[in-house]
């Protein structure tokens, strides 16, 4: 059971005068069950990566492998269906792909899509709307009257009621106030750790990828840069430097701590911890 | 969808992209009426040697404009099967069947796609050297004596050069929704009827509601702006007529004389 | 004389409930003001109703002194411009240097300057390389930067920025809030940003909180964020200085209230290192 890319390319619109690589030669293996961050600067490829999960994409060289599914550069694929049903793709601004009369439709739409009958496609959404944190008030309404947070809860339910194995999520909190963004991360969170959803971010926000993820992808001009694991990133500064990311904040403070002559252990990633660890050197 | 060539501006650097877009617009209608003119296969002949000789010189590639003709190929094999059918004058050349074809069948039938292939050579000619927000302020100027009875030009030409604007952005928008409704299992290729409805209305009510949305922003942003619709404004882009301006002009002009002058006279 | 004046502004969208509820405020010539309130809190409703882009339903507007009304809505907008969040649907012409020109049309400027005019500030946000690029071309951020270009060169004296880098990778962030402070610096504009950035926040020199249609605090950001309970409780952020020093503090130490990180970390250094 893996989520494998092997050597794969991705070019759009190839033979044409707006031919563009997107991605080259990704020799790349998730774990599952884990938080991991895609990260990396606009047009290094993320979104067009994460595409290939579900065959949305299909590589033009090389092939991903997800669990029993092969997609591989040139031959047909045509278990696409099967694969949409075990990996769902949340994508950014979510909110935009609603569409039905009232909620509880909109989030049944998709278990309804891949054959589960009526009934049951109403409970697995019902579930999922408890899940994102809304309601039974909130069934009969409009999509279109919730404001935009919520939106976006409706549109991720309608995802997780499809009951995926593996989710994918682009940028889910772009746009979102601060604690509507931690709301949204730690319900992810939360799916990974309580119910074994493997979950893939695809982020910016690199606050967001200390404090939740597992492990880190760093994508670079259509390469991967690096795979590793979080603590291990951002311990170390020719990584973010490489990555060309701006470290977190906890991460350059403890940076100036050092500098001053303080050791802090790796592991002291939160405010809490460095706090009660610094509470605690004091007294000696 | 992105690759459509019908109708879509070339950046070269020739003689007719230097034109003034007034001069190329009536210059096409000119022409335009020349086609129609039933001056024969001299007069096509004629109006074909200018058409391709012009693309050459707009630097166009003559493939290109085949792509473009792409589209227009199953409605003229449409009219050429209705024509066969339903004309009955002239000799009669064979039978299959219930089926007569006639000679005048195939004469009339060749004059249509011959007809239909110079206008979208000429159509593309335009499009191809003329940038959107140039032909709309030509269309604008073109426009301008009907001002006078009360047709607001101006404001039709915003709202053309506004939709110029927009549609690569709303390709781009359709596409991304296209791709998440497939990732909620939506079959936009098979299916049956009744489930390719679903799909398109899955498809379309997002589309509107992103489109009515940016048009409430693109409103504020042009209203914030200082934009108020019909009042006087100065326009940045001038246009100017050029020598080559008038040769265009009276070169077309000519050609669309010459063509009555031989359907008058030689027939 | 204020940049703004605002006094017991209403408005409701849906005759409920009151979108903005009795607001006041002014916001001082040549200041940074900030707006920090949660979505829906009604801030960018204020920021429409500054532009008169919406209808206020009762009380007073006055930009310089100028009181808002639907006849003077022209001479407002000679005053005052904005900058959306969506890049993409405030980018109205279809090259940068058309965009520029199109707010110069509608202020009736003399033709023969424009041109002058666009390249000046095409400079000054550094975007003269793309005067003929279309908006399918350019990043996020080089559309916001195009976009405080054509409001800039209205010459007017008062900047909204409604969320303006909120759609923006960490790059573009970054480019457009040092964009806004060197307008800021150089010109005596008066601006004023709606934001969610907490680091702007506490370097602007006024915040305005907005919580539920109506003003919840104002004052300098050191003493809005001594207030951080209730900050939190309104669904805002605090600055990362500010959460050291709450958990530090908790914990027994006695740190200032400084907004400044290496300060912070030599204040923590003292109290561990010197036993």
């Amino acid at each position: 059971m893996s989520i494998r890319f092997e050597k794969v390319d991705f070019e759009y619109s190839p033979n044409t005068p707006f031919a563009f690589k997107a991605l080259t030669d990704i020799d790349l293996e998730l774990s599952k069950d884990k938080m991991t961050a895609i990260i990396g600067a606009t047009g290094s490829g993320k979104s067009t990566l994460v595409q290939h999960l579900n065959a949305l994409l299909l590589p033009t060289g090389g092939k991903v492998i997800v669990d029993e599914h092969t997609i591989e550069a040139g031959k047909k694929f045509v278990k696409t269906k099967d694969l949409r049903h075990k990996v769902g793709l949340v994508f950014q601004f979510s909110e935009y792909q609603l569409f039905e009369e009232t909620i509880i439709k909109d989030v049944s739409f998709g278990p309804k899509n891949f054959g589960i009958s009526e009934a049951e496609a109403i409970e697995k959404a019902k579930r999922a709307l408890k899940t994102v944190g809304l309601d039974e008030s909130y069934y009969e309404r409009s999509p279109l009257e919730l404001s935009g947070g919520q939106k976006r809860r409706v549109a991720i339910a309608g995802i997780l009621a499809m009951g995926p194995d593996i989710l994918v999520l682009d940028e889910p909190a772009a746009g979102l106030d601060p604690q509507g963004a931690e709301q949204m991360m730690t319900l992810f969170r939360k799916l990974n750790k309580e119910k074994g959803i493997t979950v893939l971010v695809v982020t910016h926000n690199m606050e967001h990828v200390l404090k939740y993820c597992d492990e880190v992808v760093v994508l670079d001009h259509g390469k991967l840069l690096m795979h590793t694991d979080m603590t291990t990133f951002f311990e170390n500064e020719k990584y973010m430097e490489e990555a060309n990311i701006n470290p977190p904040s906890i991460i350059r403070f403890k940076a100036m701590l050092r500098q001053r002559g303080l050791d802090i252990p790796s592991d002291i990633l939160s405010i809490e911890d460095l706090a009660r660890y610094l509470s605690r050197r004091k007294g000696k | 969808m992105k690759n459509v060539t019908l109708g879509r501006y070339i950046p070269l650097d020739s003689f007719f992209h230097k034109l003034d877009p007034r001069s190329k617009i009536c210059a096409m209608f000119a022409i335009l009426i020349a086609i129609f003119i039933p001056a024969g296969w001299i007069g096509y002949a004629i109006i074909g040697t200018v058409i391709v000789s012009c693309i050459f010189i707009a630097k166009l590639q003559l493939d290109f404009i085949i792509k473009a003709m792409k589209p227009m190929l199953m409605m003229m094999i449409f009219l050429f099967v209705i024509n066969l059918l339903v004309v009955k004058t002239g000799d009669l050349l064979f039978t299959i069947g219930p089926l007569t074809v006639y000679t005048d069948a195939l004469t009339q039938t060749a004059y249509i796609a011959v007809r239909l292939v110079l206008m979208i050579m000429l159509t593309t000619l335009l499009t191809a050297t003329t940038k959107p927000m140039d032909m709309t302020l030509g269309i604008e100027d073109l426009l301008a004596p009907l001002e006078k009875l009360k047709v607001p030009t101006h404001d039709i030409a915003m709202m053309i050069s506004l939709a110029l604007r927009f549609i690569p952005t709303l390709i781009d928008e359709a596409d991304r929704i296209l791709k998440a409704q497939s990732s909620r299992g939506v079959d936009f290729e098979n299916g049956k009827f009744g489930e390719k409805i679903t799909a398109i209305v899955s498809l379309i009510v997002p589309m509107f509601v992103s489109c009515f949305q940016r048009a409430d922003d693109l409103a504020d942003a042009m209203e914030a702006r200082g934009y108020v619709v019909g009042a006087k404004r100065v326009r940045y882009k001038t246009l100017k007529f050029h020598g080559g301006d008038y040769v265009v002009l009276i070169v077309s002009n000519l050609i669309l004389v010459g063509m009555i002058l031989i359907w008058i006279f030689v027939k | 004389m204020n940049a703004v004046e605002v006094k017991n502004l209403y408005y409701s969208y849906d005759k409920e409930k009151y979108a903005v509820n009795d607001v006041s405020f002014t916001i001082p010539y040549g200041s940074y003001t900030t707006i920090i309130g949660h979505n829906g809190s009604g801030k960018s409703t204020i920021a429409k109703l500054l532009l008169g882009l919406l209808e206020k339903e009762k009380g007073e507007i006055k930009i310089e002194g100028l009181d808002l009304t639907y006849e003077n809505l022209g001479e407002i907008r000679n005053r005052i411009g904005i900058v959306f969040q969506n890049p993409d649907n405030q980018f109205i012409g279809s090259t940068v240097r058309d965009d520029i020109a199109f707010g110069l049309e509608n202020h009736c400027f003399e033709q023969a300057k424009m041109d002058s005019i666009i390249e000046e500030y095409a400079e000054k946000v550094g975007m003269t390389r793309f005067l003929d690029s279309e908006p399918t071309k350019l990043s996020g951020g080089q559309k916001q930067r195009v976009a405080i270009a054509s409001v800039l060169a209205m010459g007017l004296n008062i900047l909204v920025f409604d969320e303006a880098t909120s759609m923006l990778d960490p790059t573009g962030k970054r480019d457009i809030s040092n964009l806004i402070n060197e307008i800021h610096n150089d010109k005596k504009l008066t601006v004023v940003s709606i934001t969610h950035e907490i680091e702007e926040v506490a370097q602007s020199d006024y915040v305005i909180v907005v919580d539920n249609g109506k003003i919840a605090l104002t004052g300098t950001p050191k003493e809005i964020f001594r207030h951080s309970d209730e900050l939190i409780r309104m669904r805002l952020d605090i600055p990362f200085v500010y959460k050291v020093r709450n958990a530090f503090n908790a914990k027994g130490f006695k740190l200032s209230d400084t907004l400044d990180m290496e300060g912070m970390a030599d204040e923590i250094c003292q109290y561990v290192l010197k036993k």
